[in-house]
């Protein structure tokens, strides 16, 4: 599917013909794809972009004397799918009529009376590679940027024949692999080489004379030198293939969207020797079912959200951002080794860390020299680059070390004092101009700069475990953050290759303040009898990727319950203490599972936890979900109310980028939106068209009302 | 003086020639992208020479800048696939650039100091028209070193024509319609198709494939070229009728040391004899093939009728047939120009020397009884270049 949401209205990709009088093969047409536009912004198929395919495949059908036809993109581009931007809204008998009309223009290139051929020059998703399929042959360019089915992703299926064609093409096992296994895999996309061998294309071709090498094929194919593949697709180990998909279905969407398997079985009735007019009309009632279901209205809405909202940074205030030359890291546990290897990899200017405990700092060393030696072994980075950025690193116990400094992040232990001092120490070292972050991943950025002669230059820059998997960071504004200050962290997050989302100095900021309310409502769940995965299993049927106490396994019951103290001193009200969680941060265990055993809880766990009194019903699977979410409702609606972030879909994007929440939930709002939920506690969509304020409260700690 | 090794014409090719503008052939296309596809179109048609065996990557371009600067020879050799190990370099000497190219990468291979070289040049004057950025010394003028007229070209053969009352607007037209129609007999013919590649470029009518010559305007007449006007002065004689063309092209040889061809299995088509480049006057540097041509008969003892075929780039019609007048030659002379040429094809600055070379060496293939050919051009700031080839 497509990558355009920006337009409002379709960016018409014209089908453009020309004609070749070959020596060898007789008249070949050529056809292009082109928007107009250069290559940021890939060829799509909308109505009538369709419109213009078809007049072009009539054109070359109505010549008498046409031998061959190649199909190919603008430079770089062969097109990136269908046009997003018809999507949002689109009703069921839309939907059918887009599917409709892709089978009837594809159908009518398929149908032509000579060889056609993809030549597949560059990015090529979705409907696009479906257009390719429908033609007889297929070459590839060894340098296009990517190919991929990323419908799944999006909640629906290839409906322009790409479930009925690819089997038949590619074999069921890869049809498998590339509809569904890797949308459900963070929607990977297949390199080129790695889209040949899946059978996607017949020949891999070197990118410099892409074009004349793909002609010459055609002509081969038209005076039959080179015969037309036989097209015999392997059913060997298709059960066990079905089977293992909607295994894989399951551990990933916990049949929350119908999508993928859906998919599997359009898949399976074209691997069965379905007729292929029949595996039509089944592709079209599918998407008929799930285009204009909400969670595909959903994913089209997180799409717009993770690629292009949070990509242009509207918040990035106008200021230059400081020129970063050294960066510094203040604490080199876990969480600061994996910042220095980051920061190191990114910026590739000096790192200095820092921490009280030596040992702690050869740790930190080796991590980052460990990740630089793994991409050496992968063959990404070379040895004497790595050497060099080796060399780049000082390790040490004092402070003083940071000076020179233009960005100084810290990432200690959550302690407001420590962190206090922290600050006031590089003070004494660093410029004036540089920028002194924070990782803290609830404390108050105010407080922690209220100490310092130039409270301006303090900014909140909270990251997420594993901090080189999850993109969001949480930039965090105080009352007296400077424009520079922030602009800088935006600026960092770029370079950092991350998402950085604007928030208040409120405690928890967005994620942690959600997950923390999220986990409260499920924890009185457990409190009320139900078991821990009994809870895990009832919440993933959202379609969460894990359970709240899986998670809690990651983020480490210590962290967890630092942030539920910091939550509950700040809202006493909503963000109640449970003695459980204390009592499991205290006794030392890695979480309520023992992992060794699955998902099991430790029996130290379960002896300890303290259910309620008698008289407490125990939640059904249903009233657990639903209390989680109206928990997580309730806090968003206090959130947009205080200004934490400048609209609901910024809370979205957090939940989306920071928490691995399904972009077929769009987050959470979008789905409460949907669901109706919003409209029926609060009388008002949470969604809104315009950014307000974020606010920038003077004191650290608000005040409940 | 030391024993040379013989450097050996293995092959060439090159692209159709465009004409330079908007609506020309590769108005969107880069001039680096046109040579390396030369550099893969002969590569593809001599499958059995190891990309790393080649030792250099010599170009030659005029406007050294934009798509054809960076050193284009190193630029198109990482472009064009080669292995990074294969250098490459740029060179200029103007309309005699790939000639250039094509005689360092000789010499590199004679000395032995190379083996096999690509050898070619490149022009798309529609990304660069003629002098671009060009900052030529005021000295020039106000030590009167040449004449006000000698950086425009087309002025530089009303020079000429001066000096020669003798050529007259109708010989030099005759001279050009005779151009038009050799190139059309030879394109009928199949001459071309020996070494001419076409090419997928892009436009706003989506990819093309072009792969006949732009330029020429076949059943080109006498009447049709009088009527055209004379651009370089009021009354002249010189128009774009009897003139080369503004043009985009790219044409690349592949050279080597004769020995070495039979070992890697290359054929060897010609071998350089010798060459010789000369300065001449600037305001009259349509001379230039004729010292040129003197020197280079005389440094090897032959004689004009030794020559059995002569590829004169044709900047200007006076040009050529004041080379023929010079050596007692017909202005329609069989040996000179047996294809036509630039008045009717169209001249890429620094791409037309490795065009005049594969022309000979065709003639010298499909000619059993020819022995010897000679390139010569003549070359802006006035000078001439001369390049004696023997069949093999």
């Amino acid at each position: 599917m497509g990558a355009d949401l920006n337009v409002a209205s379709e960016l018409v990709t014209s089908c453009k013909v020309t004609y070749l009088d070959s020596r060898e093969a007789g008249r070949l047409a050529i056809l292009t794809l082109d928007n107009g536009a250069d290559h940021r912004k890939p060829n799509t198929f909308g109505e009538r972009s369709l419109a213009s395919l078809r007049a072009a495949v009539e054109e070359v059908a109505a010549q008498a004397d046409v031998k061959g036809l190649l199909l190919t993109g603008k430079p770089f581009v062969f097109a990136a799918g269908a046009d997003l931007g018809a999507f949002e809204g689109m009703d069921e008998a839309g939907a059918r009529e887009a599917a409709r009309r892709g089978h009837d223009v594809f159908g009518r290139l398929r149908d032509l009376a000579f060889p056609t051929l993809a030549a597949i020059n560059g990015v090529c998703m979705g409907g696009a590679l479906e257009l390719a399929l429908h033609c007889d042959y297929r070459t590839l360019s060894a340098s296009a940027a990517g190919v991929a089915f990323p419908e799944v992703f999006l909640s629906i299926v290839p409906a322009w024949g790409g479930t009925q064609l690819t089997p038949a093409i590619a074999g069921a096992v890869n049809a498998l692999t590339v509809i569904v296994g890797n949308p459900l895999s963070n929607n990977r996309v297949l390199r080129a080489e790695q889209a040949a061998q899946l059978g996607l294309a017949d020949r891999l071709l070197p990118a410099t004379d892409f074009f004349e090498a793909s002609l010459a094929t055609l002509e081969s194919l038209v005076t039959g030198q080179l015969p037309l593949p036989a097209r015999d697709p392997s059913t060997d180990g298709l059960d066990e293939a079905l089977a293992t998909a909607r295994r894989a279905a399951d551990d990933r969407v916990h049949g929350a969207t119908r999508a993928p398997y859906v998919a599997i079985d359009l898949i399976e009735f074209a691997a069965r020797g379905g007729d292929l007019a029949e595996g039509l009309r089944r592709e079209t009632e599918a998407l008929a079912e799930l285009l204009p279901a909400r969670q595909a209205q959903a994913a089209v809405y997180s799409f717009g959200l993770t690629q292009q909202r949070v990509k242009r940074q509207p918040w990035r205030p106008a200021a230059a951002p400081r020129r970063i030359t050294k960066v510094g890291i203040v604490g080199a546990g876990l969480m600061g080794a994996q910042l220095g290897a980051l920061f190191l990899q990114r910026f590739e200017v000096p790192l200095v860390l820092t921490d009280i405990d030596a040992g702690v700092l050869e740790q930190a060393r080796r991590h980052i020299d460990g990740e630089l030696d793994q991409r050496v072994a992968k063959g990404r980075l070379r040895p004497g680059k790595a050497d060099h950025l080796k060399s780049l690193v000082t390790t040490s116990t004092d402070v003083a070390d940071h000076a020179g400094a233009d960005f100084v992040l810290e990432a200690v232990a959550e302690d407001l004092g420590v962190k206090q001092r922290i600050f006031g120490d590089l003070e004494a070292v660093v410029d004036a101009g540089c920028i002194l972050a924070t990782n803290t991943s609830g404390l108050s950025v105010t407080a922690m700069a209220a100490g310092l002669t130039l409270p301006d230059r303090v900014v909140g820059f909270h990251f997420f475990n594993p901090v080189a998997i999850l993109p969001l960071v949480e930039v965090v504004r105080t009352q007296a953050t400077s424009d520079e200050a922030l602009a800088t962290a935006f600026a960092a997050a770029t370079t950092l290759r991350k998402s950085a989302v604007p928030c208040a100095d409120t405690p928890g900021f967005v994620v942690n303040r959600l997950l923390t309310r999220f986990m409260g409502a499920c924890g009185q769940a457990v409190n009320h009898g139900s078991g821990f995965a009994e809870v895990d299993d009832a919440t993933k049927e959202l379609g969460l990727p894990m359970g709240p106490f899986e998670l809690l396994g990651l983020v480490g019951p210590v962290v967890a319950a630092h942030v539920a103290r910091t939550l509950h001193e700040a809202y006493p009200d909503r963000f109640a203490l449970d003695d459980n969680f204390q009592m499991l941060a205290s006794s030392g265990l890695p979480g309520v599972y023992d992992w060794s055993k699955g998902l099991v809880p430790y029996r130290e766990v379960t002896e300890r936890w303290r259910v309620s009194d008698v008289g407490v019903q125990r939640m059904t699977a249903a009233e657990i979900r639903e209390a989680a979410v109206e928990a997580v409702a309730d806090e968003i609606v206090v959130m947009l109310d205080e200004g934490v972030v400048a609209d609901a879909r910024d809370i979205d994007t957090c939940l989306l980028l920071g928490a691995g929440w399904p972009f077929f939930l769009g987050g959470i709002c979008k789905y409460l939106d949907q669901t109706g939920v919003s409209q029926k506690r609060f009388g008002r969509a949470l969604i809104g068209a315009t950014d307000r304020a974020i606010a920038r409260p003077e004191t650290s700690l608000p005040v409940e009302p | 003086m030391v024993q040379l090794r013989d450097a050996v014409y293995v092959d060439g090719v090159r692209l159709p020639i465009g004409r330079a503008g908007d609506n020309g052939y590769y108005a969107a296309t880069r001039a680096d992208d046109m040579v390396v596809r030369t550099i893969r179109a002969l590569l593809d048609r001599n499958p059995q020479l190891d990309p790393a065996a080649i030792d250099d990557n010599v170009w030659a371009a005029t406007t050294q800048q934009g798509d054809q600067g960076l050193t284009i020879g190193r630029t198109t050799a990482i472009l064009a696939g080669l292995p990074k190990s294969v250098p490459g370099y740029a060179v200029d000497r103007m309309c005699a650039g790939s000639v250039t190219s094509i005689t360092n990468a000789a010499n590199a291979i004679r000395v032995g100091a190379q083996t096999v070289v690509l050898a070619g040049g490149v022009e798309h004057m529609g990304h660069h028209p003629l002098a671009e950025g060009a900052d030529p010394n005021p000295r020039f003028l106000a030590e009167k070193l040449v004449d006000t007229s000698a950086l425009v070209m087309g002025a530089t053969a009303e020079n000429l024509h001066d000096e020669l009352p003798g050529i007259s607007r109708e010989r030099a037209d005759a001279y050009a319609v005779q151009s038009q129609e050799r190139v059309a007999k030879a394109r009928a013919e199949g001459v071309f198709d020996s070494h001419v590649v076409r090419m997928g470029v892009w436009s706003e009518a989506g990819w093309r494939v072009v792969t006949d010559d732009e330029h020429p305007r076949p059943g080109t007449t006498l009447e049709a070229l009088a009527g055209l006007p004379t651009p370089f002065r009021p009354g002249g004689r010189v128009t774009a009728g009897n003139a080369a063309g503004l043009n985009d092209g790219a044409g690349c040889v592949l050279l080597a040391d004769r020995d070495t061809t039979a070992q890697l299995g290359l054929p060897a088509r010609m071998r350089l004899v010798d060459y010789t480049f000369v300065g001449v006057e600037p305001e009259t540097m349509g001379y230039g093939p004729i010292p040129a041509t003197q020197r280079l008969l005389a440094k090897t003892g032959l004689l004009i009728d030794d020559l059995d075929v002569i590829e004169m780039n044709e900047a200007f019609a006076v040009q050529c047939v004041a080379f023929l007048d010079y050596f007692g030659l017909p202005t329609d002379s069989p040996k000179v120009n047996p294809y036509g040429g630039a008045i009717a094809m169209g001249h890429p600055l620094a791409m037309s020397g490795a065009r005049l070379t594969q022309q000979l060496a065709h003639y010298l293939q499909t000619h059993d009884e020819a022995r010897y050919g000679l390139v010569t051009l003549c070359v802006g700031l006035g000078m001439g270049a001369a390049v004696l080839w023997e069949r093999i």
